[in-house]
This record gives C-alpha cells, structure tokens and sequence, in this order.
C-alpha cells in the first residue's frame, strides 16, 4: 500500500496516511485557495485504501485549528465518503475530532460535525497542545 | 496626496482602522498577514475567540475578492486570469471590531447577490447554522467557483451584517459589505 504524506503549509494542513503509523492524521490549518484540490488525492487515497485488510479498523485523527467554508464543506464530503465505506464494506471507522477548548470555533464545528455522522464512530477530543 | 494626508490620518483614526488593504489580492497575502493581524488583535484585546472570528471573516472577505471581482490585473499568461482587485478593512470603532470590503461586480449579477444578502440577514443564528449545513451538502451554484458558503459563514460569524451597491459604470457596480463582531 502506497502511503500519503502531505506536509504541512501555512494555510493546509499536515496528512499522514500509511499503514505504520498509527492511525490516519489530518493537522493544521486548512484555509487555502482551492479545497476541492487539496483535499481531491486525500479523498482518491481513502477511496482506493478504506477497508482494504489492514485498514478494517481505522482511526483517523483530526486536529484542525482553523479552517475556511470550503474546506467545511470538504470535510462533510470526507464524511459521506466514509459512511459509504462503511455501508459497502462493513468495516470500523473511528474519527477523533480533536480540539483545544480554548478555541470555540473548533469545538463547535466539531459538534456540528459530529451531527452529520451516523455510522462513524466521532468521537469530540479536547486535548490541551504541549 | 500631500496635501491629503491630514484627512487619511484623522479619517482613518476615527474610523478606528486597524488595517487596510486596497489592491490585488492573494493566497499568499493572507498567510503573510494572519500572524500580523492576530498578533495585533490579540494583544490589545487579549481574546483569542475574537481574534479567529476576525480572521475567518478576513480569509472569506479576501478569498471572495480573489474569485469573484471584476476588476482584475492583467495576466501576463494567458491561460490563467488576471489577480483579483479589492479592499479590505479590519476596524475597532464603538466597541466592537468590524471587517469590511469592497470589489466591483458585474451589474446583471447585483440582483441575485443582493437576494442572497437580504435572505441571510433576515436568518436567525439557528437558521443560519441549518442553511450553512444545507448548503455545504449541495453543489455549488453556477458561476461559484468556492462552495458560496462565505457569505453564510461571515453571516454566522458576525453579528450584523451590511452592504450596499454603486453603480460604476454601464456594467459594473461597487459592491460594498461590512461584518461587525
């Protein structure tokens, strides 16, 4: 299996996907120009990979500080894509939203995230950064 | 402009203008300025909240210039178009913070603007916060090239919204739209 890793630039975030590490990571700040391009090989990466053996129990952790309406709009995208994995594969998927609770904006999208979701399992995760 | 300056200095004092930008616009220009601004809100107002409203009303305001104005520099590759031209301002008057900005559209498009603003302005916080989701599940309309989520999203955010149109020439208009928080 291909890994994706994507570093992180001042206004997209940090995507680390592989095997090895432990669990799928989404960090940083997501407010650039084109969502739908950044986020278009995230999606085709998830679409080849979910549910494969070795991906049945997936986690994936979201730490996003900041982020554009576009990029809200990526995310629910991102969300349909894993409850139809889910739906056709019947696999695991696990999101962790996590937040520092000093920053509301980030607790409340992630509750109105977590209102989207049905077979994920979205867990809110406030979490203080070192 | 030398003679001017006096009317920039106390206009720009008594509009409480923390920033203002008048020019083309860039991806590049808000990731330079988000430290800057941030750094500055939030040490004179020592609140972190109001500082990321600020700047997500900020980054909708200049991304929507960057899509959508009309007035553009010229390309020098013909394939891509020219840079987006605007002004945006970011002001503390009365109490309360307001981020602001104006960018010329084409007249036949004022209507259908002008009927997105006035909808979301009526809209209650919960009304809001459904429509954005609504939105955000659908395709974007025509002639959108970002979700046009932006303006719901500043509506959201903001506390008060305005916003006014000037008739620039036989086709373009001066669209006007401030945000207070």
């Amino acid at each position: 299996m291909d890994d994706l890793i994507i570093e992180k630039t001042a206004s997209s975030p940090e995507i680390h996907f592989s095997q090895g590490h432990n669990g799928l990571l989404i960090k940083g700040k997501s407010y650039m120009e084109n969502s739908a391009q950044f986020y278009g090989p995230v999606f085709d990466w998830l679409e080849r990979h979910l549910c494969e053996d070795g991906l049945k129990n997936i986690e994936i952790n979201m730490e996003i500080i900041y982020f554009n309406s576009s990029s809200f709009k990526m995310f629910l995208n991102l969300f349909e894509l894993l409850e139809n994995a889910i739906t056709r594969n019947q696999c695991d998927i696990c999101v962790n939203w996590r937040y520092d609770p000093v920053n509301r904006m980030a607790m409340e999208y992630g509750e109105e995230l977590q209102e989207e979701v049905k077979l994920v399992k979205f867990n809110l995760v406030p979490h203080t950064p070192a | 402009m030398h003679e001017n300056i006096m009317d920039y200095y106390s206009k720009t004092k008594q509009d409480g203008v923390i920033f203002c930008f008048h020019g083309p616009m860039t991806q590049g220009l808000l990731e330079t300025l988000e430290n800057t601004l941030k750094v500055r809100v939030e040490q004179e107002y020592h609140d972190v909240n109001t500082t990321g409203i600020i700047f997500s009303i900020f980054v909708e305001q200049v991304q929507n210039i960057i899509n959508y104005s009309q007035d553009r520099t010229t390309s020098t590759d013909p394939t891509k178009p020219g840079l987006g031209m605007g002004m945006v301002i970011i002001g503390h008057k009365n109490n309360r913070f307001y981020v602001s900005c104006a960018n010329l559209i084409k007249t036949i498009d004022m209507q259908r603007l002008e009927k997105k603003l006035v909808n979301i302005k009526e809209m209650s916080k919960e009304q809001l916060r459904t429509y954005f989701k609504e939105k955000s599940r659908s395709h974007p309309e025509e002639g959108s090239k970002g979700a046009g989520l932006g303006l719901i999203l500043m509506a959201r955010k903001g506390n008060q919204i305005d916003f006014s149109f000037t008739p620039i020439d036989s086709t373009h208009t001066l669209f006007f739209l401030q945000v207070g928080i």
